[in-house]
């Protein structure tokens, strides 16, 4: 017999929360699947088990994660943790779970998967000791854990300054910000600065946080470029870049790198869903409308695995796709779905206008995103910029004509962590704008698998 | 090395590492295990051998790749250690089908 449920929700952060609260109080019979071996997405992560002293480090922000986890446990959604969803077409997803496969059949999916870091390479970016500021702030909220200092912090985003804001109150010493950030953003981003007074209490809290920065002791380097991180003789690692036409370096035992978060595509790209380029933050989206409806019928998407707009309009999202999910099912009809739907809306609304002051603020610049000739891209293969760069030039025009002749993407990561930086390098080297290239196709399975599992898929156990 | 700062439980568990002893708070993740106990590294590279570390600890990167209790390739960021939990960090390709070195 086949397993079903009204609605399948791929993802257990504040969207995948939200539109499971939502949909299950119109009677659906929803189904949470999650990677991670807790509720909370990366934003919340470790909610429900962190102590009070981590809730308090952490504020007003992630006890709004403490109060939604709450509410859809009280909710009658089903929830499944450490399950990969590796494969999913129009009704259904193939997922992993315990090693064991299975094919789970849906009347609705929402793909909630969020958003990760930009996988922006620099040199020396694969050492030990170097990782993203939202994967040590991940080690904090998963497992209470602080990185040891001296710390440089290379790269730009508001994740950065709230890395900074974090070591700081933990008493870890700064060595250094190091940012990438172009003067031209402030110029951009001006004209937008109004769209800020829709959040009011949110930019108070960002400006806060910059001035408590601003007024710290702490080295701030502007305008880096050709960042590159060694090891040194005293098994640090040195940080050097080049700022105001000079070369600098800083020593650190901890290099946080950071270019932004980008949507995590490569589930929506495989579900067949449709891409846009946002030319701003340069990232691919998946086009959705207010409901988050893809254009694939069934498959909607909410949170930042669309566009990304943070952690409130994500559980604002979930909501909206949850009840749509209710509209198609016949559970609600067009004008409950629009009452229940109206005060979501309408902050939705005020939060997603203020995101075009956001992007441009903290828009990526292209000196970061153009890794020197000895930079490894792929990590996995361990391919340099400067052998893509060969590929390029000797006739492979698009990411999978350069994944076919040098294996980047090839490895275990499947290329997530260097799919971004291949369409830069490919636009680069032709001189076009990326959203002309198709990214890496994307195949099932999504994730690792081993042949026994995928062999014993659905077979009835006996 | 990283320090723990909130403790997510009074308790503690017994792992090893390499077949070292190791005490850590229950509730963190092999990948924080490991850097926790002091390690330079959680795997090493098929291609060049080179010495890798956990970098994005959300499942993305696939840096933190581990054998956990004889099973090898598992996701070190994406497992929560447990007693008795025996961890060997993964020096180049895996092995398979019983194949560990366990």
């Amino acid at each position: 017999m086949q397993e079903y449920w009204d609605i399948v929700i791929i993802g257990a952060g504040p969207a995948g929360m939200s539109a499971a609260i939502a949909a299950s109080k119109q009677e659906c019979k929803v189904l949470v699947l999650d990677r991670q071996t807790g509720i909370g997405g990366q934003i919340y992560c470790g909610v429900e088990k962190a102590p009070d002293a981590q809730r308090t480090f952490l504020g007003k922000d992630y006890a709004r994660g403490f109060a939604l986890a709450k509410a859809f446990r009280e909710s009658n959604a089903v929830l499944q943790l450490e399950t990969t969803v590796w494969g999913i077409e129009q009704g259904a997803v193939h997922v992993s779970c315990n090693g064991a496969s299975r094919t789970i059949h849906a009347g609705q999916i929402i793909i909630a998967t969020g958003a990760k870091e930009r996988p922006a390479p620099v040199e020396g970016w694969t050492l030990p000791g170097v990782m993203g500021a939202g994967a040590a702030d991940i080690m904090l909220k998963n497992s209470g854990m602080v990185v040891d200092g001296p710390v440089v912090l290379c790269g730009n985003g508001p994740l950065l300054l709230q890395a900074v804001a974090h070591l700081k109150k933990l008493k870890i010493p700064v060595a250094g910000i190091v940012s990438t950030s172009s003067l031209q953003n402030y110029r951009t981003a001006a004209p937008r600065l109004p769209l800020t007074l829709g959040r009011p209490l949110y930019y108070a809290k960002g400006a806060a946080m910059v001035g408590s920065i601003l007024t710290a002791s702490i080295p701030r380097f502007s305008g880096a470029q050709d960042v590159a991180i060694e090891r040194n003789a005293t098994h640090g690692l040195t940080v050097s870049f080049s700022s105001r036409s000079k070369r600098q370096s800083l020593e650190a035992q901890t290099v946080m790198l950071h270019e932004g978060v980008v949507p995590e595509t490569r589930l929506t790209r495989l579900a067949g869903c449709k891409h846009d380029w946002n030319a701003t933050q340069r990232y691919l989206f998946p086009r959705r409308t207010l409901w988050g409806e893809s254009t694939v019928e069934g498959i909607r998407i909410a949170g930042d695995g669309g566009s990304v707009f943070g952690a409130e309009a994500a559980a604002l999202q979930g909501t909206l796709a949850g009840l749509d999910c209710c509209r198609a099912l016949g559970k609600i009809n067009r004008n409950e779905r629009d009452t229940l739907a109206r005060s979501s809306r309408m902050h939705l609304r005020r939060i997603a206008a203020s995101q075009y002051f956001m992007d441009a603020f903290f828009a990526p610049s292209i000196s970061a995103l153009s890794p020197s000739d000895q930079t490894i891209v792929c990590r996995c293969e361990e391919l340099t910029a400067g052998t893509i760069r060969q590929y390029i030039r000797s006739g492979c025009l698009t990411p999978d004509g350069v994944k076919a002749q040098s294996r980047s993407g090839m490895g275990q990561c499947q290329g997530g962590m260097c799919e971004h930086a291949v369409l830069e390098l490919i636009a680069q080297e032709r001189g076009i704008d990326p959203d002309l290239l198709e990214p890496y196709k994307v195949q099932a399975p999504l994730y690792p698998l081993s042949l026994e599992e995928l062999a014993e898929m659905n077979t009835p156990s006996s | 090395m990283p320090s723990v700062v909130f403790p997510h439980s009074q308790q503690t568990v017994s792992i090893t590492i390499d077949g070292e002893p190791a005490v850590v708070p229950a509730g963190i993740t092999v990948a924080a295990a490991v850097l926790l106990a002091g390690a330079s590294h959680i795997r090493t590279t098929p291609v060049s051998n080179e010495e890798r570390a956990p970098c994005c600890h959300m499942g993305v990167c696939f840096e933190c790749l581990a054998e956990i209790d004889g099973v090898p390739n598992k996701q070190g960021c994406l497992v929560t250690v447990t007693d008795g939990m025996r961890i060997r960090k993964q020096e180049g390709a895996p092995q398979f089908l019983g194949e560990g070195k366990e």
